[in-house]
């Protein structure tokens, strides 16, 4: 037989190695080691999140903007600066402060009733 | 059972919906990834990567396909991406190798032999699977398909989402390739 012949027939076989193939299962309890991932998964995300956030330079850097948008807000704040606005009372301020002043009293007066 | 009374079922959180649809569905999906992967292991990783997804996403299954077509594209998608992720690291360990610091497995991986091939024939199949990993991906997918899973023309057509004289043709190319490949391989002096 001549060595093309020859190759020709091996490569035959190899391509006809695969006809009537069976097929593979996975191991047993296939089942219960899916249940087990999923349930890691579902720990782990949290655990990523938690870990994320507990880095020291994600923690100090969130740190940090905190800080400045206090800072920014107590800059920026429409009072700032102006105490004269804050002195003036407006008429209807006065009457509420009155109000309340008479409700409080009011108060007062029914919570110690004279013997 | 109907199929797409499982998959509702699922999708309101039935627990024993999806052990079904895992046991009725996970040889197809393991042997299919064992199939493409050419590794025991890893196909059990993708196969479990597989259903995580599904309980994942079941939602978003609107039952345009079947749901064994669905199951064969997440299977084929996750085996491809690992296939692309070993390739890497294959790559890199052959720089760490020049380096003196060789990873033999990672280089050579051993033959494999598929649980499913009659003993006669284990060593001419393993040297056809060697010869399955050296095709382009969407050969190598649908040979697959159709060898080791035994699907029709027209199954792989539409799992593919492409008609079946393209699968056709797809296979009479992997089929030329793989012939040209084993004849190189037996003409090398052993």
């Amino acid at each position: 037989m001549s060595a093309s012949k020859n190759i020709e027939n091996r490569v035959e076989g190899a391509m006809n190695s695969l006809d009537g193939i069976g097929k593979a299962s996975p191991g047993p309890f296939f089942y219960t080691r899916l249940q087990a991932r999923l349930q890691k998964q579902g720990s782990s995300r949290w655990e990523s999140v938690t870990s994320f956030i507990t880095r020291p330079t994600v923690a100090l850097a969130g740190l940090c903007i905190i800080v400045l948008l206090n800072a920014v807000a107590f800059y920026l704040r429409p009072d700032s600066g102006s105490s004269a606005a804050t002195a003036t009372v407006s008429p209807s301020e006065q009457g509420y402060a009155d109000e309340y002043h008479k409700l409080a009293s009011n108060f007062l007066y029914d919570e110690n009733p004279e013997p | 059972m109907n199929e797409w009374t499982l998959i509702e079922r699922l999708q309101q959180g039935d627990q024993s919906a999806f052990k079904t649809i895992v046991e009725t569905w996970q040889d197809m999906v393991y042997n299919t990834a064992l199939g493409i992967v050419q590794q025991s292991e890893d196909a059990e990783d993708i196969a479990q990567e597989v259903f995580a997804q599904v309980y994942q996403s079941i939602r978003f299954f609107k039952g345009e396909s079947k749901l064994s077509t669905w199951l064969y594209r997440i299977t084929i998608s996750k085996a491809m991406d690992h296939l692309r992720r070993a390739k890497r690291k294959k790559r890199f360990a052959f720089v760490r190798s020049l380096f003196g610091d060789e990873h033999e497995a990672d280089l050579h991986p051993p033959d494999f032999h598929h649980p499913g091939v009659v003993l006669d024939n284990k060593e001419n199949a393993a040297v056809l699977f060697k010869a399955i990993a050296k095709l382009p991906d969407n050969q190598r997918i649908a040979f697959t398909l159709h060898k080791i899973e035994g699907l029709s023309h027209q199954d792989i057509g539409s799992i593919l989402n492409t008609t079946v004289s393209s699968v056709e043709s797809l296979l009479h190319r992997a089929k030329a390739n793989l012939r040209k490949e084993l004849s190189g391989f037996y003409r090398e002096p052993e």
